[in-house]
């Protein structure tokens, strides 16, 4: 596709080349006769860029369809700033060229594949032809050519999601919106799903993705902004959402000479790091060299799971969890600089521990997600769209883990 | 324009995957077919060689075209059109906006570069177009039967179709508005049919009304033309006596029923022949016993009119007489009489004139209630006013109007075909633009 060629070509991510750029996004939604009010959205800020895959996610009831059909037009925002496309929200001809894949949706049951891609190609204005040669590599693209003249009433979920990727992308669009675009789909058909994704960003589009599958995201998404509550508790790139939760973890278990002596695995290690170290612990061990914990249960290889928590040197964090069921240990070394690790290794070493697996970590998105959607203070999910929580406390326990919104953006 | 043509492709693939489509249509061309098998002669109808006597029908009453015409009308547009495919209609179309705005299918369409607007009318429209097609295939197939059986070409029935449209489209409005409201196609036919009904019933009530607000006013005017007839035979009269030399106004004074002078036999007879219960003389029409509002029957009050005009004649010729004999003193006695039936009648005038005025006032009410309504009914007679001949239903309408042997009917039939385009279509419109143009915002508006 020479059109698709071009787009590479453009395919630049520069700074200010945003597809979406939002601020102040409200929504409220007013209840029967003025009562009960729901704020969905409380001041969005969100930014994307062109030819990214973008993630939004977010628990269920935290505003991410609504925001999206703000996108769309098909919710009034209360309050809306900045640009879509280079065009204010509500703009319709912009429309055009975006494609979108709505959750949920229900293609016209008397309508066959080919007849669905026509169709609202045509309501995007897209002249016959084309809507003939589009439909045609559209539905070879998701894997549909045979099924081209089938009624959609007999087609399956996984199906009709892919006929509405097709259907997302008739009006060849630079922005492609897709809501829970693998809902229903079998793990097959979310791995060809990905897989045509990418190959829509690597076209040059923009990549909309909705979706609480948290796993799916993290496979293909260059950002991702995190909604709680009607609020972007968190936005940037995965690597900048990881950045506090990155460091290296050593797996490594003590000599044997010293797990013989049945002496508390945990007070072991603690007096080994304590030999490694000055230690102006979290929890210092005590004058004999045990940790409390451990001096209540002597002669336990398994203490307590509890990390022991410490600084090596002056600055670098290292946390310490005993492996359960096991002599050995792991080290968490808070730097993702490999050089800073080495004296620790040499220093486990030197005390003759075995070092059996020394491998970089970073959070997951899932730890993100939850971090995000957990009251810290309770350990409870937030409840969804909760308008009690203002947006500071929301901020704040962002803040706990990832840098807040508008710090990732700028 | 390609936007608007896809809606109105996918409207009619939409209505087309219902069945109904074909459905109507299959019924209209059997409608149309079962009108042209009947044909009129002499005697009556004939259908497959045998003759019903029905006299208003036969060639001595109408036209063959007019025969046609007429089937077409009463049967064709006011049972099938204007019911029977009209209730189908609302049915294949009712889902039509209601499936639009239901969820996961509207965030397809409201996402799209088209207005909201442009959208939700032009969905609208599609549902007329359903409506346009029926009636296109109807009015066709009508001119077809009048052209080939009647031996008439004549293309007024195509006015069935913007007729009909329009009709449909009062409905297809309120069925919009709550379908878009409340995304439900049973609501919405619910209330489509509600407010057919209530159309139609403001309309039966606002008729009846007329019909009785026409009669007695006519009734007033009767009475009124009653008593200045009398006052004018009391004139000739009096200015009879002047000429002989007797003051009427010292007269008046004196109790009438005291005969003065001698009568002229004569002339007494041809008063009280004039005035005999059988003739309806004075007395009679003087004294329909109408306190009832609804007036008294029809060859009664047309017998008082008639008597009216005895009673003027039986006065000149009482005049002729009195002048042939001279004598005063008929002419004085016949005066009392004159007198007496001045005064009867100008207290039962009162009464009449005031249930008269308070029939208007009811009916003006029903007339404002009647305004802001779809005028589904009137709308339907423009059918007849616009495509029947009156020529060639001549002898069927005298025919009608004999039977029935009410003339005052058939003033209240000509008062509401003599009502303005204006206001049939004119208010109807108002209406549907008011409920559509609510739904249009609504839609604009709304959240979905």
């Amino acid at each position: 596709m020479t059109t698709s060629l071009q787009r590479s070509s453009a395919n630049g991510r520069f700074a200010g080349d945003w597809v979406i750029d939002l601020a102040n996004v409200e929504k409220v939604y007013s209840g029967r006769f003025g009562r009960g009010q729901v704020h969905a959205l409380r001041g969005i800020d969100m930014r994307v860029h062109r030819g990214s895959v973008f993630g939004l996610l977010g628990p269920n009831g935290a505003g991410k369809s609504t925001l999206v059909k703000i996108l769309m037009t098909v919710i009034r925002p209360t309050r809306c700033e900045g640009l879509f496309l280079g065009a204010p929200v509500g703009h319709k001809p912009t429309l055009q060229r975006v494609g979108y894949l709505p959750e949920h949706h229900r293609f016209p049951e008397y309508l066959t594949a080919a007849q669905v891609l026509d169709f609202f190609g045509a309501l995007s204005d897209v002249p016959r032809a084309v809507r003939r040669r589009r439909s045609a590599e559209l539905l070879e693209l998701v894997g549909l050519t045979t099924w081209a003249n089938k009624k959609v009433k007999g087609f399956s979920k996984g199906m009709r999601q892919r006929l509405g990727i097709a259907n997302a992308l008739m009006s060849n669009p630079d922005l492609v919106v897709l809501d829970e675009p693998t809902d229903g789909v079998d793990p097959v058909g979310r791995r060809d799903i990905r897989a045509i994704l990418t190959r829509i960003r690597d076209e040059g589009r923009t990549v909309f993705l909705n979706s609480h599958l948290l796993s799916e995201l993290e496979l293909i998404c260059d950002r991702v902004a995190i909604l709680v509550q009607g609020v972007v508790s968190s936005q940037g790139t995965i690597d900048e959402l990881t950045t506090d939760s990155r460091r290296i973890e050593i797996e490594a278990s003590p000599p044997p000479s010293q797990s013989a002596e049945a002496v508390g695995t945990q007070r072991m290690l603690m007096s080994t790091l304590h030999r490694l170290a000055t230690f102006p612990a979290a929890t210092p061990p005590t004058s004999d060299g045990t940790t409390p914990s451990a001096a209540s249960t002597p002669g336990s290889t398994i203490a307590s799971a509890e990390p022991i928590e410490g600084l090596f040197g002056n600055d670098l964090r290292v946390t310490l969890r005993p492996v359960p069921g096991s002599h050995a240990a792991t080290l968490n070394i808070y730097t993702d600089d490999a050089a800073t690790v080495q004296p620790v290794i040499d220093a486990l070493r030197a005390a003759q521990w075995t070092i059996r697996a020394v491998r970089p970590v970073r959070a997951s998105l899932e730890d993100l997600f939850m971090q995000a959607v957990v009251d810290p203070t309770t350990g409870n999910a937030l409840a969804p769209g909760a308008a009690s929580t203002n947006r500071r406390e929301l901020g704040s326990a962002a803040r706990a883990g990832l840098s807040t919104g508008k710090e990732a953006a700028r | 324009m390609r936007q608007t043509f896809t809606i109105f492709l996918d409207a009619y693939r939409e209505l087309n995957s219902r069945k109904l489509f074909w459905l109507v249509l299959a019924l209209s061309i059997a409608v149309v077919a079962a009108i042209a098998i009947p044909s009129n002669n002499e005697r009556g109808i004939g259908a497959f060689g045998l003759t019903a006597d029905i006299p208003f029908l036969s060639t001595k009453a109408v036209t063959p075209a007019g025969f046609y015409k007429f089937l077409f009308s009463w049967f064709g547009i006011n049972l099938w059109l204007a019911w029977g495919a009209t209730i189908l209609a609302l049915i294949s179309t009712a889902g039509m906006i209601p499936e639009m705005v239901s969820g996961g299918a509207v965030e397809l369409v409201l996402s799209k570069p088209i207005s909201r607007a442009r959208l939700f009318l032009t969905k609208y429209a599609a549902g007329l177009m359903f409506v346009a097609l029926q009636a296109a295939v109807f009015s066709i197939g009508a001119i077809l039967v009048i052209g080939l059986r009647g031996g008439v070409w004549d293309a007024r029935p195509l006015m069935a179709i913007p007729l009909m449209v329009l009709f449909f489209s009062y409905l297809f409005s309120v069925c919009a508005l709550v379908g878009m409201l409340t995304r439900s196609t049973l609501l919405a036919l619910l209330a489509t049919i509600l407010v057919w009904l209530a159309s139609w019933l403001a309309a039966s009530v606002e008729e009846f009304m007329l019909d009785q607000r026409l009669r007695q006013e006519q009734q007033v005017e009767r009475i009124d033309g009653q008593i200045n007839t009398l006052k004018e035979t009391l004139e000739s009269i009096d200015i009879q006596l002047l000429d002989m030399g007797v003051d009427p106004a010292a007269l008046a004074e004196q109790p009438s029923d005291a005969p003065s002078l001698p009568a002229s036999t004569e002339a007494t007879v041809t008063v009280e022949n004039a005035s005999s219960p059988t003739e309806a003389g004075p007395v009679a029409a003087a004294a329909p016993p109408t306190p009832a509002a609804d007036g008294s029957p029809p060859e009664q009050r047309r017998g008082s009119r008639r008597a009216g005009r005895n009673l003027l004649e039986a006065g000149r010729a009482l005049l002729g007489k009195i002048d042939a004999s001279g004598g005063s003193a008929s002419l004085l006695r016949n005066r009392t009489q004159v007198v007496r039936q001045i005064e009867r009648l100008e207290t039962e005038v009162e009464p009449t004139r005031e249930r008269s005025s308070s029939t208007t006032t009811w009916h003006r009410r029903i007339y404002a209630i009647n305004a802001v309504l779809p005028k589904t009914g009137e709308t339907k007679r423009l059918f007849q006013r616009f495509v029947v001949d009156k020529e060639d239903m001549e002898g069927l309408l005298k025919l009608i109007v004999e039977s029935s042997g009410d003339e005052d009917a058939a003033s209240s039939e000509e008062a509401l075909n003599n009502r303005s385009l204006t206001w049939v279509i004119g208010t109807s419109l108002a209406f549907e633009f008011l409920i559509l143009g609510a739904a249009t915002v609504i839609f604009v508006r709304r959240d979905f």
